[in-house]
């Protein structure tokens, strides 16, 4: 097996298997596209899964764990099980009141930052070594997959809220996006990554049963569309 | 079985058929090839071609034909020829192309089936024969099992059948409305007009109910555009047709079923618009092939453009049967007779034009007798006459009627399976002969027919108010509900469709061939009541569970006791309303697995897999020309010889943090922590609150108010759930902080460890610096890591934890170092067997639901003087009464040869079981077996012989021994 990059994504081998053409993000590759760009934008609009696990996070929890993060410029979301958008287009989820989970946008740069100011432990701070398996579940039928791994009722959950269930027998943080970085709808799902390949699986099985398909990273940020290295 | 081909009785067009004219299907039935239409069903094809036997009955194997036409009965039911589905319902099985199917029940063929000689024997099968036969002599037992199992049962399953992976989904809806005839179309618009969400389902393939095939001709036709077009309209409204609701449960939770999938819907309010079923009468030989409801005639005559009889008798007891018989002249069946069994019912509409049409009436008349023709293959004629309420027939006024078909229409019962589950209940209304809802939930409504409402615009009506009703009850409507519509008129139902006769059977449940004679039988024999009825006879228990046989029996139950319909009550109405296939309650399957995020790479080295709990791990690597024994051996040696490496991921991991971590600690586990030096750590014990062993792990102090703890690989997520219940409950100062998934660990292990690690680390490793039992945190290969002294292989030992997306390139860099010193990956066996050479217990394997720690050798992880831990108090008490079992280690003669024992064998002192083996290792490093076993602590001797009984009986003889093998003095792991 060829020496592998210092981040990994937990389904990588099944991204490899569906031929991936990858860019490098932070530490890793990130699977930017299968299909051609165009076809792939058209299949977020409509139905598609895509895998954005290598994108830097975080945890912390603690009585001054709010006060921390405000302390570094992060706006932290009131509400329990809501959401706040970071400087470089990352998420701050609330997940009990004093405990937060951060992934970063594309360039992970609030995530780093943070990861360098955090300690193990400090004055009512603990860090919460967050290694979460990351997908993102896009378009007008998005709720149809989701209705059949989960029991929750997504017609009422609003833009931005947050939602701790159970997807196919897994423990899953779920965000409802909203609207992507291209202005899909979807939503975002968290996922312990030793259940990772499991969930991506059962995932692309209900997706593709549906007739969508698995996207690369480059149907939602826009950014990424310039960039591409070849085959893995 | 005769198949005229040529015979074609299709009618012209019909304005609702079903049928594509355009698309001709070929199919096969019994071998025969056999055309129809796209949107045919098998049995409206099979009909169509002549085909009048479809199918042979449970018991007596007697020829049985279209009954309802809907699926109310079992009569066809056809499985696929080599194929993968079996019991499919011929009513609601839509051809297709390539379609090959069999008559189930029939052994060598639907003609032929052997098995049809059994009605010969009939009088010795009687009601509940098999109670009182089979069961003597007892050595015959067997052959009447075999038998049995042969004859009883429908349909085969394939044991080759590929398994369906059908969806199911969950869904949600404000109000469901169920079922799409002329009351659920006026609920749903009613609701939605008030703004309700509407989920509106029917399992046939049109909307519109009894508009399709009962409800034509005059306004009705208006009324069901006009609906239609409302429904269209409101965007509000979803339709879903071919869809059932199989099932209601608690809190309005529903199983909708379609032919692909499952959908468990959770409704704020449900309408039942279910209608009802159009019930049999009982006359002798009323089973055979060309005896139908009227309402199947209908649906034959509508949706699928059949005529079903040449020349038919109607009998009736409401105007639903004298519509059935315009139907049948507007068809071109000639109508040879109506039998009315009311004896003064009052004209109608639809009985004076049938009168004035010519066609004879007969009023307080039944059937008697249907004839067969040969073979019992269809009816020829049938014998007419007066008859009583009781029942009884006046034969000296006899008349017979030559004809080829009887169309029944002697009444309704509602479809009320689904209102009985939502926690409905049901009266008697002896106004309308009919049970009727007498309560309902309060988010429950009915509409229609199932109200005892049969007119039109009553049915209208009743379904426009409770679709407002239920609009109500979500808050959406306010206005004025209007007088609950009530039926006036004449009865639909009669109180007793039944007609006595001595000699020939007359079926009440198709499905299980009972007859009344074995209702009086059973009644005589004491069971009076209808639950033991039903249990005795087995009415309702078939198939089409009652749906054409419970309102007969309660009837007939009732006439024997002498007492009314509403004192003697209806069984309990279950899930599913119509068959489901297995395929959809199985669906798509959530069995979670999880993966260290090595697992790839594992499996490119030829991982053999295990299941550990949820987890995959490596049992041992595959090397070609080795076997399995070999090649965990190998991994052994190579460990206590070179240096091994192994993905020990699946531990549990969890930091305690606060200022009163140590106290936490102390709490939860036997040992003592409170002093423990940061930078080292501890073996950890735990017991549950009677003394039992639960996990154990080590927990390394990385701060002052920090500790990185760990528990074994199945017992985490409970574990963790334990720590969380206790810091709730004692409210101490900690923060816990589960990491398991979030982490890789990784465990190198052997005397070539420390070089292997000494390259890639910043960390000190060398003796002196990082002793045994020390943590330290830095880095390998660059990547944060957390690396732990442990020993639980008995050789020098690292372990590493990093996160979890660095994990994979740590270990390929660790292997790559390693390889110049021989370092080789080593499974879950060669480590079970490394630290079994140690005598290291493994809870669950060494401990059991009742293992305490002086029973396994661990009182020296109990620490003295401890205020307080969880299971202290027991094992004070424990520790005063003598202890029955010690776990010890066992070994067997040098040289063994022969079978040795196996995990939980016994060991037996003479006729008394004294313990069993916990562990055992055939190959060792050590060049000898060993185990570990508890034995009673007298035997726990060094030298002692404790004898060991195997599968099959004999006995081998091990030594005790000290159980720790291998380096007893821990020199190499220290």
């Amino acid at each position: 097996m060829t020496l592998v990059d210092r981040v990994h994504s937990p389904v990588h081998d099944a991204l490899v298997a569906l031929g991936a053409h990858w860019a490098p993000l932070g530490q890793g590759h990130v699977a930017l596209r299968f299909d051609s760009l165009e076809n792939e934008r058209a299949a977020s609009d409509d139905l598609s899964l895509c895998d954005v696990s290598v994108l830097p996070k975080l945890g912390l929890k603690g009585v001054s764990a709010d006060q921390w993060l405000l302390d570094r410029g992060v706006e932290v979301p009131i509400a329990k099980f809501s959401t706040s958008v970071l400087d470089d287009g990352g998420f701050c989820v609330n997940l009990s009141g004093h405990e937060y989970f951060l992934e970063s946008g594309l360039k992970g740069s609030v995530v780093m930052s943070l990861s360098i100011d955090l300690p193990l432990a400090q004055n009512g701070v603990y860090r919460v070594e967050r290694q979460d398996a990351a997908f993102v579940l896009s378009g007008m039928r998005a709720g149809k997959v989701l209705a059949q791994v989960c029991a929750l009722d997504f017609g009422k959950m609003a833009s931005g809220d947050v939602v701790l269930t159970g997807v196919a027998g897994v423990s899953c943080i779920i965000l409802r996006q909203g609207k992507s970085a291209c202005g899909h709808p979807c939503f975002r799902l968290w996922c312990n990554s030793s259940y990772a390949c499991y969930l991506w699986g059962i995932l692309v099985q209900v997706t593709t049963d549906l007739d969508g398909c698995v996207v690369g990273a480059a149907a939602h940020y826009p950014q990424l569309a310039e960039k591409m290295i070849g085959d893995s | 079985m005769k198949i005229n081909l040529m015979m074609d009785r299709r009618l012209p067009p019909q304005p609702n058929e079903l049928i594509d004219r355009d698309q001709p299907v070929t199919f096969r039935f019994e071998g025969h090839v056999l055309t129809g239409y796209c949107g045919d069903t098998l049995s409206s094809a099979l009909y169509a071609n002549g085909v009048r036997m479809m199918g042979r009955s449970f018991k007596y194997h007697r020829p049985r034909s279209i009954y309802s036409m809907a699926g109310h009965d079992a009569n066809v039911i056809v499985e696929d020829v080599g194929g993968h589905r079996t019991n499919l319902r011929g009513d609601g099985l839509l051809i297709e192309p390539g379609l090959d199917v069999l008559a189930v029940n029939t052994s060598g063929s639907l003609a032929r089936d052997r098995m049809q000689i059994t009605e010969r024997f009939g009088a010795m099968m009687p009601v509940g024969f098999y109670y009182k036969a089979f069961h003597t002599p007892r050595s015959l037992f067997p052959i009447y099992e075999r038998m049995m199992r042969k004859a009883a049962g429908l349909g085969r399953i394939n044991p080759n059948g590929v398994a369906l992976n059908t969806p199911k989904e969950y869904d949600f809806c404000e109000l469901l409305v169920i079922g799409a005839g002329p009351a659920g179309l006026c609920a749903a618009v009613g609701a939605a007009e008030q703004g309700v969400d509407v989920l509106l389902v029917d399992d046939q393939p049109r909307p519109g109910g009894s508009f399709n095939w009962q409800l034509m001709h005059g306004d009705a036709v208006q009324h069901m555009r006009k609906l239609l077009a409302d429904i269209r309209r409101h965007q509000n409204i979803t339709v879903r047709l071919g869809t059932q609701a199989a099932g209601c449960y608690s809190d309005s939770w529903v199983a909708l079923v379609d032919d692909q999938r499952l959908t468990k819907l959770r409704a704020q309010a449900v309408v039942f618009a279910t209608g009802c079923y159009e019930q049999p009468a009982v006359f002798a030989n009323n089973d055979l092939p060309g005896i139908m409801l009227a309402s199947a005639a209908q649906r034959l005559i509508h949706l699928y453009a059949i005529k079903p009889f040449d020349r038919a008798v109607v009998l009736t007891a409401n105007d639903d049967g004298y519509r059935s018989a315009l139907d049948l002249s507007g068809a071109g069946v000639e109508v040879a007779a109506v039998l009315d069994l009311r004896s003064n019912p009052q004209p109608t509409k639809l009985s004076t034009r049938l009168v004035d049409s010519g066609v004879k009436l007969l009023l307080g008349h039944s059937i008697y007798e249907a004839e067969p023709t040969r073979g019992k293959q269809g009816v020829q004629r049938v014998v007419a006459c007066p008859v009583d309420s009781e029942g009884h027939g006046d034969l000296s006024c006899a008349t017979v009627f030559e004809c080829d078909g009887v169309a029944v229409s002697v009444g309704w019962t509602p479809a009320s399976g689904l209102v009985s589950q939502a926690g409905g209940s049901f009266r008697y209304a002896s106004e309308n002969e009919q049970l009727v809802p007498d309560s309902l939930p309060g988010n429950c409504f009915t509409a229609g027919r199932i109200n005892g409402v049969f007119d039109l615009p009553d049915q209208l009506a009743d379904g426009t108010r409770a679709g407002k009703m239920a609009a109500a009850y979500l808050g959406k409507f306010s206005g004025e509900l209007g007088k609950p519509v009530d039926h006036n008129g004449p009865a639909f139902s009669h109180p007793y469709p039944i007609v006595v006769n001595g000699r020939k059977k007359s079926f009440v449940d198709l499905d299980e061939d009972l007859h009344l004679k074995d209702f009086v039988n059973a009644h005589q024999e004491g069971y009076d009541s209808i639950e033991l009825l039903k249990r005795y006879t087995t009415v309702g228990m078939g198939p089409s569970q009652g749906k054409l046989a419970n309102m007969n029996a309660v009837r007939i139950l009732a006439k024997l006791n002498g007492r009314s319909i509403a004192q003697t009550g209806t069984t309990t109405s279950r899930p599913f309303h119509q068959p489901v296939a297995l395929s959809h309650l199985a669906g798509r399957r959530f069995t979670p697995v999880r993966r260290t995020p090595l697992h790839a790479w594992h499996e490119e080295t030829g991982a053999v897999w295990m299941h550990a709990g949820d987890w995959l791990r490596p049992d041992y690597y595959r090397i070609n020309g080795q076997d399995r024994d070999g090649c965990i051996l190998g991994e052994a040696e190579n460990v206590r010889q070179n240096v091994g490496m192994i993905d020990v991921s699946t531990l549990g991991k969890v930091h305690v943090w606060g200022s009163e971590a140590a106290a936490f600690l102390e709490r939860i586990y036997t040992g003592r922590y409170a002093r423990q030096a940061k930078g080292r750590l501890r073996y950890v014990l735990a017991c549950d609150e009677t003394g039992v062993i639960i996990e154990d792990g080590v927990a390394a102090r990385l701060a002052d108010q920090h500790f990185y703890v760990t528990t074994t690989s199945s017992g985490a997520d409970a574990f963790y759930q334990e720590m969380q219940r206790w810091q709730i409950l004692w409210g101490m100062n900690i923060v816990l902080s589960n990491v398991t998934g979030q982490m890789v660990a990784m465990n190198i292990a052997g005397p070539r460890a420390r070089q292997v690690l000494a390259d890639l680390t910043d960390i000190d490793v060398s003796a002196d610096a990082f002793g045994y039992l020390g943590v330290f945190h830095g880095t390998v290969a660059e990547v944060s890591a957390i690396v732990m002294r442990v020993g639980f292989v008995g050789e020098l030992g690292y372990e590493i934890h990093v996160p979890a997306s660095q994990g994979l390139y740590l270990w390929q860099k660790i292997m790559q170092a390693g390889g110049r010193h021989g370092i080789r990956p080593f499974g879950m066996e060669a480590q079970r067997l490394l630290r079994l050479e140690k005598g290291h217990l493994i809870v669950s394997q060494d401990t059991d639901a009742l293992t305490t720690p002086y029973e396994a050798n661990c009182s020296w992880a109990i620490g003295r003087d401890k205020s307080f831990y969880v299971g202290q108090r027991s094992l004070q008490v424990l520790q005063n009464q003598s202890q029955e079992r010690v776990l010890t280690g066992l070994r067997f003669d040098d040289g063994f040869v022969g079978s040795l024992p196996k995990e939980s064998h016994l060991i037996f002192d003479g006729p008394q079981i004294v313990g069993r083996v916990t562990s055992i290792a055939p190959r060792t490093t050590l060049g000898y077996p060993i185990a570990l076993a508890f034995v009673r602590p007298e035997s726990n001797i060094a030298g002692e012989p404790v004898m060991i009984r195997l599968d099959d009986g004999s006995m081998i003889k091990a030594t005790v021994t000290t159980p720790s093998f291998y380096d007893s003095e821990n020199s190499r792991q220290e």
